[in-house]
């Protein structure tokens, strides 16, 4: 049951326009609560300011800078990304979504989906926190490679785990705790290389963003794989 | 078993080694002789560690007879994984400080140690979490697998690239191996005692594993 | 544990030996321009001597580290005791361990 897929006379498209129906459905509904996207914005948005008020205005080291950003972004993140699985749990769509559509095409819907909403909330976090916190950026354009790569690969890393957490309850640091150890070293290169970006070293830039592109194809291929023994009941 | 009896007389052997037998390491002295416990110890958790992947994927991918009870196998495995995780970490901190100063310095070596920590640690929360829910041995064994896929990135490649506090500058200076013939002896006798005691642990694991579920099948 | 189990591990536990032991690794020393020269607490300069003493053959014996001579082997007569002490004491529980289980089996294939 669990290796056999659905045929489809048209072939390939079906599975593109399940996806296609399902990152709308995902959207629609998150934006009549925004309760994902809320909650994430308004976590980064308490941190920063908690943390520019503290500082009294005076500007941090670049390394500093970069670990602060990163750990808002990351803890908004924890708040947000498991979302997209909890609340179908929650409002008890999960079965229908089982029956209805591939497995297949329900992993690359909520990975779009949270690979979407995680770069909403840095496109957002990251010009406050740079105003707030006095950054003097160095060298925008790798910066924002840097933070867009980042941003894919945790949010690829975190989508097959958000599947697991729903399955357990989705309740607590359960997400936080089982995501950490994987997105610790993708957190390691991020924050090096966005502090490089901040500070204009960015020598060896290229290598880092290498590595968290090869990182989220990595991720997102084997998450592919396991994704139905996740989703499916045997 | 034969395997108790080969562990039984070469554990204490290989201790004899260590302490009397090996010549202390040149920069470290007698405290250089940790390295026959260290590395035989971290080599076992990461050996424990693809174990348990490894037997994850059977248990997804493979539905035959021959191999039975590969998820509680697994389980077993992450089990011995983790206490060797913590003694690693905490010989390692030993000598960290004995050698430079301060019990821990996020050295890449250190650190892909702890993350293999946080994933032990994390398997353990996803499955008392999961209770005793009927897809509880899938779920974790997908988590294991996710996890044996990137680790050992981390484990092999981080250290390789980024230069480190480990002693391969102090023992191997000209990236060749500079252990004497004794220590290379002993290093090997250690590191197959501390073999054959995962395995041997493992084995008893298993064997209770199997009892327990004979029992509860009887139960029914 | 069967034979294929057996043979797996072995492979593993081999791979990682070869992998973990230091033997030659394609790792550069251009340390100053690493990600990790900005995060390691430890100063250069104790990474400094301890490459200063690697490169020192012809010194035997270090006498500024204690036990480093051939008198530093009944100082580890005493801790060599004690290890053994606590190996033996782990060797016997697992023994008794061993032979429950045994029994236990037995048990239950009797029935």
């Amino acid at each position: 049951m669990i290796l056999q897929r659905r045929l489809s006379v048209k072939g390939g498209s079906a599975l593109g326009s399940e996806l296609v129906r399902n990152i709308i459905k995902d959207v629609r509904v998150e934006f009549r609560s925004r309760s994902a996207l809320g909650v994430a914005l308004v976590f980064a948005a308490v941190t920063t300011l908690a943390v520019s008020m503290v500082s009294g205005g005076v500007p941090f080291e670049p390394k500093v800078q970069a670990i602060l950003l990163w750990l808002i972004m990351y803890f908004s993140a924890m708040n947000g990304l498991a979302h997209g699985f909890t609340r179908e749990a929650d409002q008890g769509t999960e079965l229908f979504l089982r029956i209805h559509s591939d497995p297949d095409a329900v992993y690359l819907s909520k990975l779009i989906f949270n690979i979407s909403l995680f770069m909403l909330v840095q496109c957002v976090v990251t010009p406050v926190f740079a105003v707030l916190m006095q950054v003097d950026v160095k060298d925008t354009v790798h910066l924002v490679l840097t933070v867009a790569a980042g941003g894919l690969a945790t949010a690829s890393a975190v989508t097959l785990l958000a599947a697991m957490v729903a399955k357990a309850g989705g309740r607590g640091p359960l997400f936080t705790v089982i995501s950490l150890p994987l997105v610790l070293p993708v957190l390691w290169v991020s924050i090096t290389a966005t502090g490089r970006a901040i500070s204009g070293t960015a020598a060896q830039g290229s290598r880092d963003l290498l590595f968290l592109l090869a990182f989220s194809g990595m991720v997102i291929a084997i998450s592919f794989i396991l994704f139905r023994f996740v989703w499916l009941d045997e | 078993m034969r395997i108790n009896w080969i562990l039984h007389i070469l554990m204490p052997v290989s201790i004899v080694l260590a302490f009397a037998w090996a010549p202390p390491v040149q920069a470290l002295g007698d405290a250089g002789r940790i390295i026959f416990f260290h590395v035989p110890v971290a080599i076992v958790s990461v050996a424990a560690f693809l174990l348990s992947g490894l037997l994850s994927i059977l248990y997804l991918f493979y539905h035959g007879e021959r191999f039975p009870m590969l998820a509680e196998k697994s389980h077993n495995s992450a089990c011995l994984g983790m206490l060797f995780v913590i003694l690693t970490v905490i010989t390692g901190s030993i000598w960290a400080r004995i050698s430079w100063g301060s019990f821990w310095n996020w050295d890449p070596r250190e650190t892909s140690i702890v993350i293999l920590l946080l994933v032990y640690i994390a398997y353990f929360s996803l499955h008392s979490a999961l209770g005793r829910s009927g897809s509880r041995d899938r779920i974790t064994a997908v988590y294991l697998i996710f996890a044996m896929a990137m680790v050992p990135f981390f484990a092999f490649i981080v250290p390789r690239v980024y230069p480190s506090l480990h002693p391969d500058p102090i023992i191997n200076p000209d990236r060749q191996v500079h252990l004497e013939e004794r220590m290379k002896l002993t290093l090997l006798a250690s590191a197959v005692s501390f073999m054959l005691l995962y395995f041997y642990m493992f084995s008893i694991m298993n064997r209770m594993s199997i009892l327990k579920k004979k029992i509860g099948d009887r139960h029914e | 544990m069967n034979k294929t189990g057996t043979v797996l591990f072995l492979t593993i536990f081999l791979a990682c030996m070869t992998a973990f032991m230091p033997v030659k690794n394609f790792r550069t020393h251009d340390r100053s321009s690493s990600a990790c020269a900005t995060f390691m607490q430890v100063p250069g300069s104790t990474l400094h001597a301890a490459e200063t003493a690697a490169t020192l053959p012809s010194e035997n014996e270090d006498r500024s580290v204690p036990g480093s001579g051939d008198s530093g082997i009944s100082a580890m007569l005493p801790v060599m005791a004690v290890v053994l002490v606590i190996w033996f004491g782990i060797a016997f529980f697992l023994f008794r361990l061993d032979r429950r289980i045994n029994s236990l089996e037995q048990e239950l294939h009797e029935e």
